[in-house]
């Protein structure tokens, strides 16, 4: 839920990159990290084993523009994407704002995708939240590996619903801000339509 | 083409012209597993007498919208030639007759076919079944399968998890025939995390958990 802080005119919002193991959740917004401005950027908090891999989740602080005199701040999460980390995925949902799903385009993770598809329902449904009401972007990464699925059959397995896609190659950057810009303006489209949300004065 | 599903091991002939020369993914019209089959390689198993319905997947991840949206995919289609063609309607009969060949699994074959691409429905679909029994053994194949889909899918990405994480640990392991040993802490966490969310009896009473390792982990190899 995003939070509203009107004595410094400030909305923050929380979005997560939502995904299977080794999907190029962490790399998505390493990307993002890497790129940006300093003066736009807060500290990238990535909590990771010896391998690299996340651990609970990554956290990047970014500020993206104003809206009516209100400066709005996005905080990037990601989850630990193995089936295994369960109870983290849960928690770090909480007070989402809008949902990145990043899927990994291989043929051996097919299963893995949806299996972690499906677990988002349920995860958010824990929550007493519904994707069709979440801003939700789907990102199909690694489209430059031989074995990647064509995106008309992960569009047909994964997405019937049409939500909005990327292709990426989210190491060289292909398609990571894409899907963060429509993300965001999904957010942000959202909380001027909605009813007041947590106003924090 | 000769192949064998990873669910049931029942061994289908295929006729090589109808397999794109691409990666697929058949469904077995004996268990209703989907697995995925290299087009681009030619036979590599012993021969078989059944036949088959390729498919490109099987239900969406958001229930049976996209089966909907794809009105190809029920559409009739030419039978395939060089595999015995049942008539119109007899096309669940014979399919229970391919099943008489497994010694325990209950016939409800899956004749439906979900194309990606419309194109592509005439030269994937092997057994032909009449517009009225296909859509009546869709909608039994279609809630048998629910369950087992679920526990499947969630061995194949358990283990897939197993694999990706520990590629080169695999690789060496599978080089030196040692897969059990190498990966046996891996294999019996995700194993016991399968169970609990599954059931124990679930779990005990099919193969997917090991079809998922020799599958993925094992490269086809039956080793576990």
């Amino acid at each position: 839920m995003s939070l509203i802080n009107y004595s410094s005119r400030e909305i923050n919002c929380k979005i997560v990159y939502y995904g299977p193991g080794l999907g190029g959740k962490t790399t998505n917004i390493q990307y993002v990290y890497d790129k940006v401005a300093p003066e736009t950027k807060g500290k990238l908090v990535t909590l990771a084993t010896e391998m690299d891999r996340t651990l609970f989740f990554d956290f990047l602080p970014l500020e993206l523009g104003t809206v009516k005199g209100f400066k709005t701040r996005f905080h990037l999460y990601t989850v630990p994407g193995q089936v295994y980390y369960n109870a983290s995925r849960k928690l770090i949902l909480r007070g989402v704002d809008g949902i990145v799903f990043v899927a990994d385009s291989q043929e051996t993770r097919f299963d893995a995708n949806i299996e972690s598809l499906y677990n988002l329902h349920e995860n958010l449904a824990e929550h007493r939240l519904d994707l069709a009401k979440i801003p939700f972007v789907m990102q199909y990464n690694k489209r430059d590996l031989p074995d990647a699925v064509p995106v008309s059959e992960l569009d047909e397995e994964l997405n019937p619903e049409g939500y909005t896609t990327f292709e990426a190659v989210a190491f060289k950057g292909v398609g990571v801000f894409d899907t963060l810009k429509c993300v965001a303006k999904l957010v942000l489209r959202n909380l001027q339509s909605d009813s007041p949300v947590t106003a924090q004065r | 083409m000769i192949i064998s599903c990873s669910g049931c091991q029942t061994r289908y002939r295929l006729d090589d012209a109808r397999v794109p020369r691409r990666r697929i993914r058949v469904r077995c019209p004996r268990c209703a597993s989907v697995f995925p089959l290299d087009g681009t390689q030619s036979a590599q198993v012993a021969p078989g007498d059944d036949s088959l319905v390729i498919e490109r997947t099987g239900t969406g991840v958001f229930g049976e919208k996209r089966r909907e949206a794809t009105p190809a995919a029920t559409a009739p289609r030419t039978p395939e030639p060089a595999v015995e063609q049942p008539a119109a309607g007899e096309a669940a009969a014979s399919a229970r007759q391919a099943a008489s060949v497994g010694p325990t699994v209950q016939p409800s074959p899956t004749f439906e076919r979900v194309a990606a691409r419309p194109a592509d429905a005439a030269a994937a679909v092997i057994v032909e079944p009449s517009p009225e029994t296909g859509s009546a053994v869709e909608s039994e194949g279609r809630s048998r399968r629910e369950r087992p889909d679920k526990a499947r899918r969630l061995a194949r990405a358990l283990v897939s998890d197993i694999l990706v994480y520990n590629r080169e640990a695999r690789d060496r392991a599978l080089q030196n025939g040692n897969l059990i040993e190498a990966l046996g802490p891996e294999i019996k966490k995700s194993w016991e995390l399968y169970k609990e969310r599954v059931t124990p009896e679930v779990a005990n009473s099919t193969s997917h958990f090991r079809d998922a390792l020799n599958d993925i982990l094992a490269e086809g190899q039956k080793v576990f």
